[in-house]
């Protein structure tokens, strides 16, 4: 069972009920480590999987129900609804083609922080302490390709405006409760829907870490103000899992090449005529418009998201768009 | 018009700092034997070591004793070099006072030596140096670089690494320069690539939208990232923040993009400009990089001159 953390906790409850006496803060301290097992989320987290089986006993690793269109290939193209992204984050995504993966600059970009945990993920939750044992920062590693994020509970502040921006981000984060809530910032552009919706490097993220018993709870609020007319706010679910079955990523579990997620190195995938080629298609021409929409006999407009599209009301418009 | 108006900020640059940039003159490591001075109107890149200082362009006028305050806040070596990436204002304000400086020391210890060898692509020492219709050089003598190169690159050797000076033709202008340390691995990119603009193309002064984008792809070509496409080579922006290779693919492929929605409307579509404004062909990257000084429209103006061209 792990202490609580002591410092930037946000749990004083010990400091509040000083007055009452030793017996009462000893109580208090007693009933704070029994809280710790439930706050503590340092460990192993593998999220629910498909039925994959390692080994006699060893549960599956990888892959996860939730949001399942956004599992193995992803998203279908030019399908933005519940998303509200406003004109020009439209226009980009109505831009993106799936071969920009083959541009050798792009095949090695992890996900970023505005999407990392909606992506595979087998997290490994480890704490960095000071001279005092206090927690200086959780490391999360796991994320897709591996931009861990470390969240830094000793109230140093972000970087300079002219710092670099990483996958990760610069993250700081206190205890709220039985919750850690994180602020990201310094993040590369990125996407948060691999159809080519975009994220940009003005967006910061709001993260709430809360773990029920053995299920960890990651909710993530993207604020882009450039991209976004509202908060994008996900949540995905992680359960903890013995050591050994939170597989690494280059393990066959994983449905990817030896030791392909640890270090990528970029190569050419296609024969190109002009080496500087960037896939895309223009805005007005993208020849996916109409898939989705069709199969589904939906408007066009439809899939193109929007606030507007993420709330129950936008059910009767759909009706009177079929 | 629009090179007339692009013009108008560069010249006015020194006197059209942001608030961001006047809130202080600050150096900050990038890595190696390199750092940014940030704060002083574009960009400016330092290099120190035991030989002395080599600064890559100098900032806007009257920032210089800041700068300067800047450049001992590493290094107490005397300023040997000075490369100017291109004309722009905020680029070589800094030339004539540090240029006067014996080997750029102001610490009143009273060392001495030659003064700083300014660096530049050619055309930025004529245009520098060539008298308007007022028979006078746009700026002072002081300011001009004493070495106006002319090949493709120039090599020097300077505190144990070796630092590349690449001209980049018909970029942001027909003067433009990219400096790579190599030892530091810390690439100088100049108004080639900010963070904070469209890519600023001034006709006038000889850019293209093609040499920029070639110029793009060149430094891609140098730039190497750790792992995961981040870190490794670093780049300083003419401005903004300090960034990799990625933030790189983002401009690069930015200007890639517009450039083929701008083909299509003005070359395959036969639109006018009226039309393509219509268009919006920059959508997706206006409220990122657009500003007042150097807005969408003035970009698809720009762009629309040379796609017309072509």
């Amino acid at each position: 069972m792990r202490p609580l953390p002591s410092r930037n906790s946000g749990m004083n409850v010990a400091d509040s009920l000083r007055p009452l006496g030793c017996l009462a803060i000893t109580f208090v301290v007693l009933c704070g480590s029994l809280t710790a097992a439930e706050t503590d989320i340092v460990g192993y987290w593998n999220q629910p999987a498909f039925g994959t089986v390692l080994g006699p006993g060893i549960a599956a690793v990888f892959g996860f129900e939730e949001d399942s269109t956004e599992r193995a290939d992803g998203p279908a193209p030019v399908d933005y609804i519940g998303i509200p992204l406003n004109e020009e984050a439209r226009a980009r995504a109505l831009s993106y083609d799936g071969s920009l993966l083959s541009v050798p600059e792009h095949q090695c970009m992890p996900h970023p922080a505005q999407y990392s945990f909606w992506g595979p993920a087998n997290l490994r939750i480890t704490e960095e302490l000071d001279d005092n044992l206090d927690i200086v920062a959780y490391h999360v590693a796991g994320t897709f390709r591996r931009a861990d994020r470390v969240i830094y509970l000793d109230g140093r502040p972000h970087p300079s405006e002219y710092a670099p921006h990483t996958w990760a981000g610069f993250t700081t984060g206190k205890w709220v409760g039985n919750t850690l809530v994180t602020t990201t910032t310094h993040i590369k552009w990125g996407w948060i829907r691999r159809n080519g919706v975009p994220a940009s490097d003005q967006a910061t993220v709001t993260t709430f870490y809360t773990r029920n018993g053995n299920v960890l709870t990651v909710t993530w609020m993207v604020h882009d103000p450039l991209y976004m007319t509202e908060t994008y706010t996900k949540s995905v679910d992680f359960i903890e899992a013995p050591r050994v079955t939170a597989a690494q990523f280059d393990t066959p579990a994983t449905g990817q090449a030896g030791g392909a997620f640890f270090k990528c190195f970029p190569g050419e995938e296609l024969a190109q005529t002009d080496p500087y080629k960037v896939p895309h298609y223009l805005p007005w021409a993208n020849p996916f418009v109409n898939e989705v929409a069709g199969k589904l006999h939906l408007l066009p407009r439809v899939l193109l998201g929007g606030a507007e599209t993420a709330y129950p009301e936008y059910r009767e418009q759909l009706r009177g768009s079929r | 018009m629009n090179s007339l108006r692009i013009l108008f900020v560069i010249l006015c640059a020194g006197a059209s700092l942001t608030a961001q940039e006047n809130a202080g003159v600050h150096a900050m490591k990038v890595q190696g034997n390199v750092w940014i001075i940030t704060g002083a109107g574009a960009n400016i890149a330092m290099q120190a070591g035991k030989e002395g200082v080599l600064l890559v362009d100098t900032g806007a006028a009257g920032m210089t004793d800041k700068v300067l305050a800047a450049v001992r806040e590493v290094s107490d070596g005397p300023i040997r070099y000075i490369v100017n990436t291109s004309i722009s204002a905020d680029h070589i304000g800094g030339n004539a006072a540090l240029a006067v400086l014996p080997g750029g020391l102001t610490n009143g210890k009273g060392r001495g030596g030659p003064t700083p060898n300014i660096i530049a692509q050619e055309n930025v020492l004529l245009r520098m140096s060539t008298p308007g219709p007022e028979k006078k050089a746009p700026y002072p003598t002081d300011a001009w670089p004493t070495d106006g190169y002319m090949a493709a690159h120039r090599n020097l050797f300077f505190n144990g690494e070796v630092v590349d000076i690449l001209r980049e033709p018909a970029a942001h202008s027909d003067g433009d320069s990219i400096v790579y340390f190599r030892g530091s691995n810390v690439l100088v990119a100049g108004d080639i690539f900010t963070t904070t603009s469209l890519p600023m193309i001034d006709r006038k002064l000889g850019g293209t939208a093609k040499g920029l984008l070639d110029s793009l792809n060149r430094m891609l070509d140098i730039a190497v990232p750790e792992n995961m496409q981040e870190g490794g080579t670093y780049i300083i922006p003419g401005h903004g923040r300090v960034c990799d290779e990625a933030d790189l693919v983002e401009y690069r492929d930015m200007l890639h993009e517009i450039g083929d929605r701008m083909r299509d409307l003005v070359k395959v579509q036969h639109l006018n400009l009226a039309e393509v404004k219509s268009k919006r062909p920059v959508l997706g990257w206006e409220g990122r990089y657009g500003r007042p000084e150097w807005s969408s429209d003035m970009f698809i103006e720009t762009l629309f001159e040379e796609f017309r061209e072509k």
